[in-house]
């Protein structure tokens, strides 16, 4: 066992060298946004990305988009991400999004776990589904004074207005775009609306959902 | 017949079954195969249902009838019906 | 056909777009080629493709027979069967589910039928991997299918289409694997531009199979009998089969770039034909990949371009038919050749830097060609190691060495 352990560190320690490159500039690609979604398996961040750049492209501002998952099995409940890119020129890059624009924090629950949110760029927009004060949250977690930090209690909308799934489930991933419409304002909410109500234009929670959504636009704190 | 100048005929390898694909094969045999009718169960029942030297016979030289006739200028007296027959209507004699 | 210099995939005559992963866009591809029989083993990254097939057929929306089985291999044992009775053939696999293939596809394409199967490209294992790399597709570039590599989602759609056409025409006959990584496109939503059913019944008629055996059920007969060394009589020996097999695969270069331009014109969409280049006009050094590592190269450009190096990059969209000559030409300017595979041919070293250098031999315009092995096993192939990469390349033919080992970037010490 002791030798596994010790082939792994020894390729990982390699590989990790590789990123003392630095890249030279971004300046390329100016009109391009990385997005990463953080919560757990089944909490919908899949879903959220898929959604975001549906509405991106139809703006018409952001002609390439791509949304991917974490790639690998899935697990329900453990920590996972979701990320997007959208772009105004056409997307080459096919690798893992190490440090987004913006962040989306599905759950704060899962900041116990885990802290993606230094991986967040310097000047960056951090969301997160957390109680409380905007104020509150900063201190609490140390948030950079350069990010710009919105705080929606989304459970507390679910709650109000029932959306759960079988009653007990809270629907995260609708009302944190909502959110993140105001937040990012090159998606108007209404085309966001339109993109949750084709999505769930089936199961008859189509309105439900964009309620979710509304609410969280209009109740989200931004400092 | 296939023309195998034809790059048409070169697409895939299709092969048409028919008798003689290698000429006549009886002369390539020892022994040759005799039926005896009496032991035959499709002599004996008008019912019977068997052929199995029909089928087993890989020349196709062995008619589905009744009785089976078996065709000399194609066995190669290979031996394989008087093997399977239950009966044990078929004997190989030496040429 | 002239080298492309940007891709065209973007979305043009204001058909119907969707956000689709790449496996859907296969999968929607496989819909309205109208393909008759479908049958496949599930294995990740490729279920989703088969999966929502069966989705189209079980609303009616696509009326194929989906036949189940327990192994890949009888997936394609079934898929020989059915193509050899006429009908149009659709499957996908990855990895070692494509491995279990191997002694079917042989013989699919020795019986020249044109079936069409995604392979989401995976590690093979062992160990055990579910990532991407192009490892799987390569170990099977012998067998006589022909290959495309797939840069974006849009592309996957397209050539999908494509596929048929070429492996369905009357001089080719021939299976082709649309290959595209797993994960990096199989499980990325991007927009897909759809063309409409009428446009897609145009493009592409109704298969006229070369076999036919549904027509000839009263006049049996057997297909790939054994075949002599030598021609006898009526019959061609089996170098006679096989030469027409390599004959063909030949031209296979030619008929894709025709079909391109056909559905260039009806799609408003061109991935370049068998080779694409990108900011290849004025370049001093060509970096060359295939898939996602292509697509990386690509963001590098600006990067090694602000340095002062000029570099483009050439994407080999078609493997198999390797399109020498095309590579040459687009080559033809160029001082030095920097390979990045996302695979190994053991013991010798990467598939297309050999492939490529073989492609250039005994030629006059030699340019220095330096292959690395990379994103393996679904490694991030960075834009980092693209710049790295080029640069060690460039004093490899500085000093004008041409190491034998090969080099590993990331991996290597």
């Amino acid at each position: 066992m002791r030798k596994i352990n010790k082939i792994f560190t020894f390729t990982y320690n390699n590989y990790s060298d590789w990123r003392i490159i630095k890249m030279a500039s971004k300046n390329a690609d100016r009109a391009l946004v990385e997005i990463a979604f953080h919560g757990r398996g089944g909490q919908g961040g899949i879903t959220a990305s898929n959604l975001l750049v549906k509405a991106a492209y139809n703006t018409g501002k952001y002609p390439f988009v791509m949304a991917f998952p974490v790639f690998g099995p899935e697990r329900r409940g453990a920590p996972v991400g979701a990320y997007a890119r959208i772009s105004t020129h056409q997307l080459f890059d096919r690798t893992k999004i190490d440090e987004p624009d913006i962040m989306v924090i599905m759950d704060h629950s899962i900041l116990k776990s885990v802290n993606p949110i230094t991986s967040l760029k310097e000047g960056g927009t951090l969301l997160v589904n957390a109680p409380g004060t905007v104020n509150d949250f900063r201190k609490e977690y140390g948030v950079h004074p350069s990010i710009k930090l919105g705080i929606v209690d989304i459970l507390q909308i679910d709650i109000d207005i029932g959306l759960m799934i079988g009653g007990n489930i809270p629907i995260l991933n609708t009302p944190i775009l909502g959110a993140f419409c105001k937040l990012f304002e090159d998606i108007p909410l209404d085309v966001m609306l339109d993109v949750i109500k084709e999505k769930f234009s089936g199961n008859g929670k189509a309105t439900l959902n964009a309620k979710g959504a509304t609410i969280a636009f209009e109740s989200l704190q931004v400092s | 017949m296939v023309d195998y100048k034809d790059p048409k005929s070169t697409i895939a390898a299709v092969q048409v079954p028919s008798e003689g694909e290698a000429g006549k094969t009886g002369s390539w045999r020892s022994f040759k195969p005799v039926f005896n009718p009496e032991k035959c169960i499709l002599i004996k029942s008008e019912k019977a249902r068997c052929h199995i030297c029909w089928m087993f016979c890989p020349e196709v030289a062995i008619t589905k009838s009744r009785p089976p006739t078996i065709n000399l200028d194609y066995c190669k007296g290979c031996g394989i019906c008087s093997t399977e027959c239950p009966h044990g209507a078929i004997t190989m004699k030496k040429e | 056909m002239e080298l492309k210099h940007e891709s065209n995939s973007q979305a043009t005559r204001g058909r119907h777009v969707e956000i689709l992963t790449g496996n859907h866009a296969a999968s929607h591809a496989a819909r309205m080629a109208r393909v008759d029989v479908v049958s496949a083993y599930p294995i990740t990254p490729q279920s989703p493709v088969v999966e929502k097939i069966s989705e189209f057929i079980a609303s009616g929306e696509m009326s194929a027979r989906m036949i189940r089985v327990e192994s890949e291999q009888s997936a394609m044992a079934s898929c020989i069967s059915a193509s050899i009775t006429g009908a149009r053939v659709f499957t996908a696999t990855s990895a070692n589910g494509l491995a279990y293939m191997n002694e079917q596809l042989a013989w699919a394409a020795g019986t020249r039928l044109p079936l069409v199967m995604c392979v989401v490209t995976r590690a093979l294992a062992a160990p055990w991997s579910v990532w991407t790399d192009h490892q799987d597709a390569i170990s099977q570039r012998d067998t006589g299918w022909m290959q495309v590599f797939c840069e974006d989602n849009q592309e996957i759609y397209d050539t999908v289409l494509e596929a048929y056409k070429v492996a369905e025409n009357d001089n080719i006959f021939l299976p082709i694997m649309v290959c595209f990584d797993g994960y990096i496109l199989s499980h990325t939503t991007m927009p897909v531009e759809l063309l409409s059913q009428n446009e897609v019944d145009t493009f592409l008629p109704s298969f006229n199979s070369h076999l036919k055996l549904h027509e000839k059920i009263d006049e049996p007969v057997g297909v790939n009998p054994v075949t002599l060394p030598d021609p006898r009589e009526g019959f061609p020996g089996y170098m006679e089969f096989r030469y027409r097999l390599q004959k063909t695969i030949e031209k296979a270069i030619d008929v894709f770039e025709d079909i391109e331009r056909d559905f260039a014109s009806l799609s408003g969409r061109n991935h370049g034909g068998v080779v694409r280049g990108y900011k290849m006009e004025d370049a001093d050094i060509a970096i060359v990949g295939m898939g996602s590592a292509s697509s990386q190269a690509k963001k590098a450009i600006p990067h090694l371009r602000e340095q002062g190096i000029k570099a483009g990059v050439l994407t080999i969209r078609l493997f198999r038919p390797f399109p020498k000559a095309r590579i040459r030409e687009a080559l033809k300017n160029v001082k030095q050749v920097v390979v990045f595979d996302r695979d190994v041919a053991y013991g010798l070293e990467g598939a297309i830097s050999a492939e490529l250098k073989s492609a250039l031999y005994n030629r006059k315009h030699q340019p220095h060609v330096q292959g690395f092995i990379v994103g393996l096993g679904g490694r991030d192939f960075k834009t980092e190691h693209v710049i790295h990469g080029t640069k060690m390349a460039m004093e490899y033919a500085e000093k004008n060495e041409v190491p034998d080992e090969t080099k590993w970037l990331g991996v290597d010490k």
